[in-house]
């Protein structure tokens, strides 16, 4: 979290949009080792944000009840401040214990995606630990994560104009469903769902839209209805015997997925007909290059 | 035995009014920033170490009397003595004792020790005057160690990439807290010739914060690498003046406790800012409140209205709010 409440704090200080974009490059350049970490980033900084696991009323009585100050006393703080986020942060900064605990921004991420059904307790309780951890400009950014209101600090046009800077992650994943839909007019197959290796076999990692050229399309296709092994309504099950490369923009930790990853912006990008399936990207190589803490 | 007036607090009995805002003719001055020392008055009485800095800011013909903390006065049989404020240098509070009753006028104050003024004394008292600039309880200042960590760090990596170093901070009492914690190991220090004025006259009365150099005298002296390494301190009001031209590349700072908040207003175009402030943070206010013991709190400048609220209702203090004169400014 610090390495990127320290992006944001800087972003949201420039009122112009080129010093913005310089400072959006620099951290590209200086972290540029760790593609998935910027992955992750950039998809936050496109406002591709997950949903909240508290509301902003809640989040403020939380905030209350743990410092032990009046609603009054809150608000007052606020109409100086003018943003809620960062009066709960600063009160909360003489909480701050001396031995931090680091978190990481794909922490948060993944402890939000797991506790999302959980009840409003556990919530509060991961909540109240994470303050306690992070420092005043973290606890801003991170008020606006749980709470599902963070914004990118870019303006759309322009942030993509610098976002073709570092390159997709790519995979080898493995076929195993395919579902039907209509294709130009016609049925055809137009969702993939890809697996990936593990210790105990097969599992799925990620669904992707299918994207072929013609011949190539017909060609799966045929395989597909010769080779189903059971049918689920549109969707068919396969052996896991095609080898297609996917290109992703990021891989972060969902306790949620079979995997226990997920994928953004998942694409769809060859057919690697006649590949053998030990080429298929394992979930140990896939832990090999995630993000360092 | 005090009353709030249009001019300022006013104590009858010693006929004396405490940092008055017009002419008065007796007035006791709790320290030189300009809300609270104002020119014009017949006589003033400030405390011994400030009263060079008096005479630097009202004119060498003043007429000014020195009295040390602890020392006492009286005046018409109110016994007046002063206590150190740990705002700036030569801030004091002033105590007035008269037939058994104790008032305390704080001025403006921070109660953690800086080292540069003589640390705060809390002085018990049945009325207790304080000030609530920083009364929210979003302000919690860092330990100055810290501060002065980041501040260094911020000057090597400009030292490193060949930018100078440019500090707006207040030239009583802010600037002199800064030359003192600048690491001299980077470079020289440069201050603004206003900075540089209020330096001699502290250094002639007894303050040391180490060396530096006259901006003018360093524009001409140094060369280029050496300017490039420097840090210069210079008044807010001082950022648009010809001194900014000559001195060529450089990064912008900002230290003031208003840093704390990322409201785009108190920023001005700056490329850095550091939380250091002269005056008592939140927990810092209820402490210097809570020690006095008072039964009666009187709350002036900044947030009144939710400090002296506070005070009553979470923590049951008599407390209100006074308004004295039209202090709409605080200088930090």
């Amino acid at each position: 979290m610090k390495r990127f409440s320290l992006l944001i704090d800087a972003l949201l200080l420039l009122r112009f949009e080129k010093d913005k974009q310089e400072v959006w490059a620099d951290f590209i350049r200086s972290n540029q080792e760790n593609e998935f970490y910027v992955g992750m980033v950039t998809a936050l900084l496109k406002n591709e944000c997950p949903k909240g696991v508290i509301l902003s009323k809640n989040l403020k009585l939380l905030a209350m009840e743990t410092v032990g100050i009046p609603n009054w006393l809150l608000d007052e703080s606020k109409h100086f401040v003018g943003d809620m986020s960062e009066t709960i942060a600063l009160i909360l900064s003489p909480l701050q214990s001396e031995s931090k605990v680091d978190i990481g921004l794909n922490d948060v991420l993944t402890a939000m995606d797991d506790l999302r059904f959980r009840d409003s307790n556990e919530i509060c309780d991961w909540i109240v630990s994470q303050w306690q951890n992070l420092s005043a400009r973290e606890i801003q950014v991170f008020n606006k994560l749980v709470t599902g209101s963070f914004r990118s600090p870019f303006s759309p046009a322009s942030f993509s104009d610098v976002e073709i800077h570092f390159e997709p992650i790519e995979l080898k994943l493995v076929l195993l469903y395919a579902e039907r839909g209509r294709v130009d007019g016609r049925n055809g197959f137009t969702e993939f769902t890809m697996g990936i290796g593990s210790a105990s076999g097969w599992v799925t990692f990620s669904k992707v839209a299918v994207q072929l050229a013609e011949l190539e399309r017909a060609s799966i296709e045929q395989w597909i209805i010769e080779n189903t092994q059971e049918k689920f309504g549109p969707v068919h099950r396969l052996p896991a015997v095609q080898i297609f490369t996917i290109e992703c923009r990021s891989i972060i930790e969902s306790k949620r997925n079979k995997s226990g990853y997920r994928v953004t912006d998942a694409t769809l990008i060859s057919w690697e007909n006649g590949a053998s399936v030990e080429q298929v990207t394992t979930i140990d190589s896939l832990r090999a290059i995630l993000p360092k803490r | 035995m005090v009353v709030f007036t249009e001019m300022g607090f006013y104590c009858p009995q010693a006929d004396v009014y405490i940092d008055p805002l017009r002419k008065v003719s007796k007035a006791i001055v709790t320290h030189a920033h300009s809300d609270h020392a104002m020119p014009g008055m017949g006589h003033y009485l400030c405390e011994s170490s400030g009263v060079e800095i008096m005479k630097l800011r009202l004119g060498k013909g003043i007429s000014v009397q020195g009295l040390a903390y602890g020392e006492t006065i009286f005046m018409n049989g109110v016994e007046i003595a002063l206590f150190p404020a740990g705002h700036v240098p030569g801030s004091a509070q002033v105590r007035l004792s008269y037939l058994g009753e104790v008032w305390v006028i704080s001025g403006d104050y921070k109660t953690l020790a800086d080292g540069l003024s003589p640390a705060f004394e809390s002085v018990r008292c049945h009325h207790f005057v304080t000030e609530s600039t920083f009364g929210l309880p979003i302000f919690h200042w860092k330990p100055q160690d810290e501060v002065f960590r980041d501040m260094n760090a911020w000057w090597q990596e400009n030292a490193t990439n060949g930018l100078t170093s440019i500090m707006l901070g207040y030239s009583l009492g802010k600037a002199q807290r800064i030359i003192k914690y600048l690491d001299r190991g980077i470079g020289d220090v440069i201050c603004h010739s206003a900075i540089a004025d209020a330096n001699v006259a502290l250094e002639s009365s007894g303050f040391t914060f180490g060396s530096w150099t006259e901006a003018g005298k360093a524009v001409v002296e140094f060369g280029s690498e050496l300017l490039s390494r420097s840090l210069l301190i210079c008044p807010p009001n001082a950022l648009n003046g010809p001194l900014m031209q000559q001195i060529g590349k450089h990064s912008l700072a900002n230290c003031s406790g208003w840093m704390a908040v990322r409201k785009s207003k108190n920023w001005g175009g700056v490329d850095k800012g550091f939380v250091l402030s002269d005056h008592a943070d939140w927990s810092q206010l209820l402490e210097a409140v809570s020690a006095s013991c008072a039964e009666h709190v009187y709350v002036t400048h900044g947030f009144t209205d939710v400090f002296s609220r506070y005070l009553r209702e979470n923590l049951s203090i008599n407390a209100e709010v006074v308004r004295v004169g039209h202090w709409n400014r605080t200088e930090e």
